[in-house]
């Protein structure tokens, strides 16, 4: 069919590894070099203000004592600020060659053409490439990196920025705020529907880099959006750290849809913090593929502030050899008649650890409330594990709760009865874990299910068979 | 022509000895029944044919056209020709019933699927068999009913088209229609090249099909083996006599 | 004093409130206890040690994490393939001579041998009273047998029960935990499952109502082959009542073919009450079968409307059903007049 040669070319495409090319390369985290990272953005000094007021809470706030160990990451080796020899480009043509050259391998401008309204790609510290369509900017939509946005929509921006996640919610998400670089910026005017996703595509290259991109979504009154995160890196022996922050706002009648397709190289600590805040029959849609980083800690929020208010969670994560992935959400019934469905699955093979962390949170104002919880475990064999760690809060009789979770292996019923039709044991155990993440694929854009896909077919590789 | 030669089978579940030493041959152009009352061993020889790794071989052959599958894997036996149809079908969440049989069509012929093709053979047998087209599209068995499910195991045999087919209790638990509707696709799919296992405990599909050779299982043997006949006298007098005779 | 007690086997973040319980709580002193009868129809073919507790100036200490001066102490042995036709019934009563009971009560099943224990703690007047029970059992092969442990303990005082559990080849034991009494009502509840074929139900019924504290903390581990768990926990909470639930099921590497499964059901009767739960599956085996459900919040209208187009009132028509979720449970203990005690405390907390 053709596969192993997909498989190999793919497996080539995450791990190119660019020659270190850079005008600037910070290390480290001081009141100094906070300072230079702002000055080198040229920005403006109430931000610099809110980097310094970061990293004071940065220094005060612990590591957690819960999950996986982090004790391996030491701020002072991770580059902070890594800017490469690259202004932002309306066209790829203007992109530097080698840099091009990864974002063409990822198929980046490819999918573009095809299938999106708008792209952004992010290589390192900084946005290289960003595009729109027209006329989606005569309707007043905005499409832009976050530094651009700092300096040509300061109201908006100020008015949202931090907002959503707090400088003091947790300890990484202090340090985003103190050293944040890159990132996109949507606003989606009132009554505007943006059909094509956009996408935003986060590449860190340099050896022992951080990046702290920082998305701001606002999707105004009646709006719809979708919007697309894709993320890589090549391998390195050193740690890289992924502490990027994504603030949306779904305001009343509007709908998002946040997709992402992770896919860190297995180095990595993703200690990434999403959050939304949806207002009166609004709805958030996540929906995520979690397949890359050593560490990862993920628990998308979403806070339901307003009647009628929906939040739909689709996930996947996959931990294969020496990966440790501890993923969920959260999720705040805060009004009338809001409801939540959660759907979660993992599989872990080979030595991989899964973990689903959840807060189910119902409030005593949420009446009438509806909460559906279902997670899914499979397990590729005895070394791997898989826990399950849900917590529900209610504080209200008028809230009908379920949750539900199992954990298993493949049944070797289902392998004799796909064998029985000829097909050999690989293919049946692949194909019984490729209908397991159908929920999630079906749920992106056919050439990111494709993607996906072929993530499964690369992570089952070595395991089966 | 020989097809299938089964030749003093001893079969194990788990600890539990079930077949006792049973003795088969089939070949081109037969249609073959075993009957027996439950717990007799009837499924396990069907799952000992395809080698299910839950049931284990203690002593005996298993010969398909001249060549030992004792110890084959499940999917080289259904390459070589030879089909099951299960008593209770697995259900396979997330893949579509036309992606599995263009699949597995793919992988026991070793050719490429013409896409149109298949689907106008596809639409072709479920039009036969009473089958909404739009099951083409849903997960394999997921949320189908108990006579949908035989349904779809009956449609697999035709596309894949086997040299044997083994039906495994397909008559069980369906109505007079749904049994009509499987004896026409076991007979669409019968033909002077290839032959037929049907495993069961009563006797309706028999009415609607000729049959050439039955036998009857009784404790993991066979005790009897006669024609169309002998699963008439079951009908009316049931299996005391050769449990008895067995004891 | 305040202490933090009953920590769950893994942590999660701080933030959601279940890692512990935060409990501020006087420990009154602690003086001789032998307000207690043990009744069993064949008491001799028993083994039955009291221990000297207060002389050896022990103290006690369990999962729970809360050290206290012990006052009593039992060690009951079930001879090897002795079988006990009826339930041996321990009952314990605390009162103004006796207000404190800090107690182990150990329960040693030899081989093959069969029992049901049924043992009880009332509160004779309306004192604030405390009672710590550590209840180790030993299961050993082919043993089979349940232990109910009720409390019914008045409304102003404390509950500690912590229990510690052995299971070896093929035994059986069940659990029947039953906690209607008491301000704040703590328990922790570890098994391991250490036989191949070992099986341990745990069910649990509890009733909270005023500002009850009610923390429950239940940690089945599966070590053996072919091993079977279950924890099912049914309750009603009303007014200011807090619960937390905490269950886990964890397969440890090796427990092949091993099934658990957890299912927990709280009806919240007020608006002011708080339910959290947390049922955690640890796998570190493949070939299992784990899963758990939760259900909380209100009682199903349509269910509600049926019974009332009987004439029944809603409040009535609640507690019928709560009590109808708890029947299967109660229905089990193996005593009948224990069975309608436990209905009528159940009654007359849901008033």
């Amino acid at each position: 069919m053709g596969k192993t040669q997909v498989r190999e070319t793919n497996r080539n495409i995450y791990d190119i590894k660019n020659k270190e090319n850079y005008d600037i390369k910070i290390s480290g985290l001081t009141k100094k070099i906070v300072e230079e990272i702002s000055t080198k953005k040229n920005e403006p000094k109430w931000m610099l203000e809110l980097r310094l007021k970061a990293l004071e809470v940065y220094n005060k706030l612990t590591l957690p004592d819960w999950g996986p160990d982090l004790s391996e990451l030491d701020m002072n080796k991770i580059a902070t600020y890594v800017r490469p020899k690259s202004k932002i480009n309306s066209s790829w043509k203007n992109v530097p060659e080698d840099i091009k050259d990864t974002f063409d391998k990822l198929g980046i401008p490819e999918a573009e053409k095809k299938s999106l309204a708008g792209v952004g790609a992010q290589y390192d510290s900084e946005i290289v490439y960003h595009s729109i369509k027209e006329e989606l900017v005569k309707q007043g939509v905005i499409y832009t990196d976050f530094d651009t946005a700092v300096r040509e929509y300061p109201d908006i921006v100020k008015k949202y920025f931090m907002k959503c996640v707090p400088v003091s919610d947790h300890k990484f998400a202090a340090l985003h705020y103190a050293v944040w670089s890159g990132g996109s910026f949507v606003y989606v005017p009132k009554g505007i529907k943006v059909d094509i996703p956009l996408q935003s595509y986060f590449r860190l290259n340099a050896k022992g880099a951080g990046q702290f991109e920082h998305t701001l979504i606002i999707v105004d009154e009646g709006a719809t959006l979708q919007f697309i995160e894709g993320c890589s890196a090549p391998k390195y022996n050193e740690t890289n750290l992924h502490a990027g922050c994504v603030e949306l706002f779904v305001k009343e009648n509007a709908f998002l849809r946040y997709s992402t397709i992770e896919n860190w190289s297995k180095n990595m600590l993703n200690l990434n913090t999403k959050r939304v805040i949806v207002e009166k029959n609004g709805t958030i849609e996540w929906v995520t593929g979690s397949f890359g980083s050593k560490i990862s800690m993920l628990y998308p929020m979403s806070v339901l502030n307003g009647e009628n208010a929906k939040c739909e969670f689709t996930g996947i994560s996959f931990a294969g050899k020496g990966q440790n992935l501890d993923t969920g959400l959260k999720v705040v019934h805060n009004a009338k008649n809001t409801s939540s469905v959660i759907n979660s699955k993992s599989i872990s093979k080979n030595g991989g650890i899964c973990t689903f962390r959840s807060n189910a949170h119902v409030k005593s104002n949420a009446k009438n409330s509806k909460v559906t919880v279902s997670c899914e475990s499979l397990m590729l064999d005895s070394m791997s594990s898989s826990d399950t760690i849900p917590v529900c809060n209610i504080e209200t009789d008028d809230t009908e709760f379920s949750h539900e979770a199992k954990i298993g292996k493949i049944s070797d019923e289902a392998i004799f009865y796909i064998m029985s039709r000829g097909i050999s044991e690989e293919e049946a155990k692949a194909m019984i874990v490729r209908g397991f993440a159908e929920p999630i694929s079906k749920a992106l854009p056919l050439e990111y299910a494709v993607e996906m896909n072929n993530l499964i077919n690369l992570e089952l590789e070595g395991s089966i068979g | 022509m020989e097809l299938l030669k089964i030749e003093d089978l001893y079969v194990n579940a788990g600890e539990k000895e079930i077949l006792k030493g049973i003795n088969l041959n089939i070949n081109k152009g037969e249609i073959h029944v075993i009957m027996g009352p439950n717990g007799s061993g009837k499924t396990t020889t069907a799952n000992a044919i395809l080698n299910n790794p839950n049931y284990k071989k203690v002593r005996g052959n298993i010969v398909f056209e001249g060549e030992n599958i004792n110890e084959l894997k499940t999917d080289k036996i259904a390459k070589k020709g030879i089909f099951m149809s299960f008593q209770s079908p697995e259900e396979i969440p997330g893949i579509s019933v036309t992606n599995f049989l263009k699949y597995a069509k793919n992988q026991t012929t070793g050719k490429p699927v013409k896409v149109f093709q298949f689907k106008d053979e596809l639409k072709k047998y479920m039009d036969e068999l009473n089958m909404n087209s739009k099951y083409m599209e849903r997960s394999l068995n997921v949320g189908f009913s108990g006579g949908e499910k035989k349904k779809n195991e009956i449609l697999q045999m035709l596309i894949l088209n086997p040299k044997l087919a083994i039906l495994d209790e397909t008559d069980s638990g369906l109505d007079v229609d749904a049994i009509k509707t499987v004896s026409k696709g076991i007979e669409m799919f019968k033909n002077s090249e290839n032959a037929i296992l049907i495993i069961t405990h009563n006797t309706k599909i028999l009415h609607s099909l000729k049959v050439d050779y039955v036998h009857i299982l009784v404790n993991g043997k066979i005790v009897k083996t006669g024609t169309q006949e002998l699963a008439e006298e079951i009908e009316e007098s049931g299996y005391e006599k050769y449990k008895k005779a067995n004891e | 004093m305040e202490y933090i007690l009953n920590h769950t086997p893994l942590k999660t973040s701080n933030n959601y409130g279940i890692n512990n319980i935060k409990l501020d709580i006087n420990i009154p002193t602690v003086r001789n206890y032998d307000n207690f009868l043990i009744m069993s129809t064949e008491v001799d073919k028993l083994e039955i040690i009291n221990l000297d507790v207060i002389k050896e100036n022990k103290n006690l200490t369990s999962k729970i994490g809360i050290e206290v001066k012990q006052n009593y102490g039992i060690d009951i042995i079930v001879p090897k393939k002795v079988e006990m036709k009826e339930p041996i019934i321990l009952e314990f009563n605390l009162d103004e001579d006796s207000i404190a009971l800090v107690e182990n009560i150990n329960i040693v099943y030899e081989e093959n041998a069969k029992a049901d224990f049924i043992i009880k703690y009332i509160s004779i007047d309306d004192d604030e009273q405390f009672h710590y029970l550590k209840q180790i059992t030993k299961a050993s092969s082919n043993s089979k047998g349940s232990i109910t442990i009720i409390n019914m303990l008045n409304e102003n005082s404390n509950s500690f029960i912590a229990i510690e559990n052995n299971i070896e080849d093929n035994a059986n034991i069940e659990y029947n935990l039953i906690e209607l009494g008491g301000k704040n009502k703590i328990s922790n509840y570890y098994a391991k499952l250490k036989g191949n074929m070992s099986k341990n139900v745990v069910k649990n019924v509890y009733v909270g109502n005023n500002n009850n504290i009610i923390d429950i903390n239940y940690n089945i581990e599966i070590y053996g082959q072919n091993a079977k768990c279950k924890i099912e926990s049914q309750g009603a909470i009303k007014d200011n009542c807090k619960k937390n639930f905490k269950g886990t099921i964890d397969f440890k590497e090796g427990a092949k073919k091993s099934t658990g499964s957890e299912n927990e059901n709280c009806i919240l009767l007020s608006n002011t009450a708080r339910a959290k739960s947390l049922p955690m599956l640890l796998c570190h085996e493949e070939d299992v079968e784990g899963e758990h459900g939760v259900s909380s919040g209100k009682i199903d209208d349509d269910k509600l409307f049926y019974i009332m187009t009987r004439g029944i009132s809603i409040n009535e028509a609640k507690r019928l059903i709560i009590k109808a979720h708890f029947s299967d449970i109660i229905k089990n203990i193996k005593d009948e007049n224990t069975q309608s005690e436990i209905e009528n405390k159940v009654d007359k907390l849901l008033q």
